[in-house]
């Protein structure tokens, strides 16, 4: 199926000065639309200047970044920072090798076991839904808090230094259950099901043939934003990783950052034990962040492909 | 059906964005140590793997070449083997303290006065060293010979918590007065030379300087501050977990060397006027920086890039503290100098700076003690742990000090100051080569403060002191850098202290004051 657009109002400030007669009534004054534009882009600049500086100052010898601060255009450049993140010895690319599977499989991962548990939930037929949907919700409401879990994944699954422990303990997660069974309840029509049935498919076929084609935007969506949770994930590492083999990504740069506020609020409790500027410079945590931002933001516009591609024309008729 | 898709993504991020919103950070870990005993019993003569958990940046892939290298020095001397966690500063608390919380196997663990040692020790998680009545006896007169014999008494009767030692601290600084460090190339400019610096003796002897400065250097903020320090007439740290500048006991002793034991609050006295009409008056002229009342301004970043004139600082005698801070900033143009603000007072938070406990889940009690009493005595062992491994991470010049050549495992780790014995350490080829012995020496001709070794629990007014600290936070800061108006903000937030709890709190460390005065007398 096409996707038919509305010509992007941007461009039709000049077109429409050309044929003021066939101005749709509708339409919003060029005056106005100039305005509205303005403000648009006025605040996607505030949201992308925070961005561009982070950039830029990665890249910024560390000499002027000290003597003049944060600039739009520093007076030297210098990639440093970015030699010394990726230079023998740094752990940040091991950090990078970590996250980057960790973040593959932990979606596979996710999206299997999420899409697996919501399905029978979401069919009116399944005897124990209640107790099951019950049985993921109430860990969303109460948990056995940081001792408990810390018992279990160290002590019960044996999970600590291994690149397991990146992703396994947020590979199931009962809000994205929630959200996939009534995915299905609201795309999935039982009469659908009901077809199958009848044509012979079993529940296996039924569901990959079926189920799963039909539910793929939703699917993308559980993937997209595992994907990310697992990327930006920085609490499993924290609690049961202590060997820089498998650190990841996020982990790094949390913990240099967590180091440095904390030498900065304690200094006077400390009374000057350590000195903050033995820490990472200012354009290596900026660097860092910007490494750190690179391939996930290519997750967005890969996902859409599967977005447009799932929908469909309703399967029911009349 | 797209538009049905869009606007069910748009929903679903919807609720991430509120749900994230929501997500509070972990509940502190709560709960009892659960005894984990599964690994294997040390039956004699078999080799144990010591835990051991250290505070620093962060591991390092070069770790287990350092552990290889220890292990093959140490193994025959104490039949035992060394692992290394190294926890970052900060993660400390949600890392290391859940380990301990959670029973993990951990031989060794670093604590310390600003780190929760008075916490974890009364919490019953620390292993007392030196009770007679101990299941494996007085561990620190049996196996730690070298330890008592290398420190300064000082250090162990500053780190008791009702007699009792409950963690090893190392030999290092034990004076640190308060004073400041100034920016020579500023000085020179300004004809401030060294006798000028001497005859500092309060914050307003500097104005003149400071107005020069600022004079000389219009866009720079010639006093660098984040509120602490300088002519402060307190005891820092004085009850480990209040913020001494609410609470504390004089600093100095009078012109006969006796001691005024009175427990004040400190913000209600004359001196707190003083000061913050002080910093009030200099942020007003420019010689503070506007930001200096925001907990993320970065002092050490200013100081580094040399753009200020003078800033209080802990010092350590014969210029060393101002060498180290030119060493670590990175800039070869900085040249700084010291002035002394207090005389040589020795208190609980500097004998209590640095120290290692033995937890009381440790199986192996006895060998992490014959560790640290290596980690006193010798030197081979403590340069590994300092340095790392010889010939890979170092090697010696000719003159004795290190040539560092592979810095991972020196920077992963907290530093020289959590090593055993500083006395035995060599030092850095950028370090003045009898660097160690200087900091030492300097304690002599120190005296001791009454309170040296007095801590406070402060579970009984624990509500209080949450009270204090939410009333404190920013406005604490904000008055000692001048950043508002003390004749207006003073009084207000003396009343808001008040009426969190402040003379409660007072009443409770007054009343534990004296039981462990008479304690002590005993």
């Amino acid at each position: 199926m096409t996707v038919k657009t509305e010509a992007p109002s941007v461009g039709n400030i000049f077109a429409k000065k050309k044929s003021r007669v066939g101005r749709d009534v509708l339409a919003i004054t060029p005056a106005t639309n100039l305005a509205l534009n303005l403000l648009l882009a006025f605040s996607c600049i505030l949201t992308l200047i925070p961005v561009y500086v982070i950039v830029i100052s990665s890249i910024t010898s560390e000499a002027s970044l000290a003597a003049n601060g944060y600039r739009l255009w520093p007076e030297e450049f210098s990639g440093m920072a970015y030699r010394f993140l990726f230079s023998q010895g740094s752990i940040v690319m091991t950090a990078y090798k970590n996250t980057v599977i960790s973040t593959l499989a932990g979606t596979v991962l996710s999206v299997v076991m999420v899409g697996l548990y919501a399905y029978p939930l979401s069919r009116d037929n399944f005897k124990f839904g209640t107790f099951f949907t019950f049985f993921a919700f109430f860990t969303m409401l109460f948990n056995g808090g940081l001792v408990s879990y810390y018992m279990v994944t160290r002590q019960v699954l044996l999970l600590q230094n291994t690149l397991w422990a990146l992703f396994l303990p947020s590979a199931f997660s009962p809000f994205w259950v929630i959200v996939m069974r009534t995915f299905y309840k609201m795309n999935v029509p039982s009469e659908i099901i009901e077809a199958a049935r009848i044509d012979g498919a079993g529940e296996w076929r039924t569901f990959l043939q079926i189920v799963v084609p039909l539910s793929v935007p939703g699917l993308a969506t559980v993937a997209l934003f595992s994907a990310i949770g697992i990327w930006n994930n920085f609490f499993n590492c924290l609690i049961l990783v202590d060997d820089a083999q498998y650190y990841s990504l996020q982990f790094t740069i949390y913990t240099t950052l967590n180091n440095i506020r904390f030498l900065l609020e304690n200094a006077d409790k400390m009374q000057g034990l350590v000195n903050v500027s033995e820490l990472p410079s200012q354009t290596f945590r900026m660097a860092m962040a910007v490494v750190t931002v690179g391939p996930i933001i290519l997750a967005y516009p890969f996902f859409q492909r599967f977005f447009i591609k799932g929908l469909t024309i309703g399967a029911i008729k009349g | 059906m797209q538009r049905k898709f869009i606007s069910f993504f748009l929903l679903v991020s919807l609720l991430v964005g509120i749900l994230s919103g929501c997500a509070a950070p972990a509940a502190a870990p709560a709960g009892q140590p659960a005894a984990e005993q599964s690994a294997g019993t040390s039956a004699s003569g078999e080799v144990v793997t010591l835990d051991f958990y250290w505070i620093g940046n962060g591991d390092t892939d070069q770790r287990s070449l350092v552990e290889a290298a220890i292990n093959e020095y140490i193994e025959p001397m104490i039949g035992a083997n060394i692992s290394f966690h190294i926890v970052g500063w900060g993660d400390w608390p949600t890392k290391a303290i859940t380990a301990l919380q959670a029973g993990e196997n951990i031989d060794l663990f670093f604590t310390a006065d600003w780190r929760e040692y008075m916490l974890l020790a009364t919490q019953g998680l620390f292993r007392p060293l030196n009770d007679f009545e101990g299941e494996y006896g007085n561990l620190l007169e049996e196996y730690g010979q070298d330890i008592l014999t290398g420190l300064n008494p000082a250090f162990i009767t500053g780190t008791q918590i009702d007699g009792i030692n409950y963690a090893v601290p190392t030999n290092k600084e034990l004076t640190v007065p308060e004073g400041f460090v100034y920016n020579v190339a500023v000085a020179e400019e300004i004809g401030f030379t060294e006798a000028d610096a001497a005859a500092i003796t309060s914050l307003r002897d500097l104005e003149p300087w400071l107005e020069k400065a600022k004079a000389a250097r219009p866009d720079e903020y010639p006093y660098l501050t984040d509120g602490s320090g300088g002519f402060q007439p307190f005891v820092p740290g004085f009850a480990s977990g209040v913020d001494s500048s609410l609470i504390s006991m004089k600093f100095a002793p009078d012109a006969d060397g006796n001691f005024d034991e009175t427990i004040y609050s400190v913000m209600e006295t004359d001196w707190a006027k003083e000061y913050t009409q002080t910093v009030y008056e200099w942020n007003q002229n420019g010689w503070i920086h506007p930001d200096s009342g925001l907990t993320t301004f970065n002092t050490d970043e200013v100081r580094n890039s040399g753009k200020f004139f003078i800033q209080s600082q802990p010092l350590k005698g014969n210029n060393i503290k101002a060498q180290e801070l030119v060493n670590a900033s990175g800039n070869t143009d900085l040249r700084l100098a010291e002035i002394y603000s207090q005389p040589k007072v020795n208190i609980t938070t500097h004998s209590g700076g640095s120290m290692f406990a033995i937890p009381m889940l440790s199986e192996h009690p006895v060998q992490a003690m014959k560790y640290l009493n290596l980690m006193h005595s010798d030197p081979k062992l403590i340069n590994m742990m300092l340095f790392g491994v010889e010939g890979t991470h170092w090697a010696y010049e000719a003159d004795g000090r290190v040539d560092l050549m592979n810095s991972a495992w020196y920077g992963a780790h907290a530093g020289a100051w959590t090593v055993g014995n500083t006395l035995l350490q060599a030092v850095t080829n950028k370090e003045d080569p009898n660097k160690n012995q200087m900091l030492i020496d300097y304690a002599n001709g120190s005296v001791d403060h009454p309170s040296l070794g007095f801590r406070f629990r402060t579970d009984p007014v624990a509500g209080e002191l949450t009270a204090l600290t939410a009333v404190a936070d920013g406005v604490s800061r904000a008055l000692r850098t001048g950043y508002v108006d003390p004749s207006v903000e003073l009084p207000k937030f003396i009343d808001a202290l008040k009426g969190a709890g402040l003379d409660t709190v007072k009443d409770e460390i007054q009343k534990q004051y004296d039981a462990w005065k008479a304690a002590k007398g005993e």
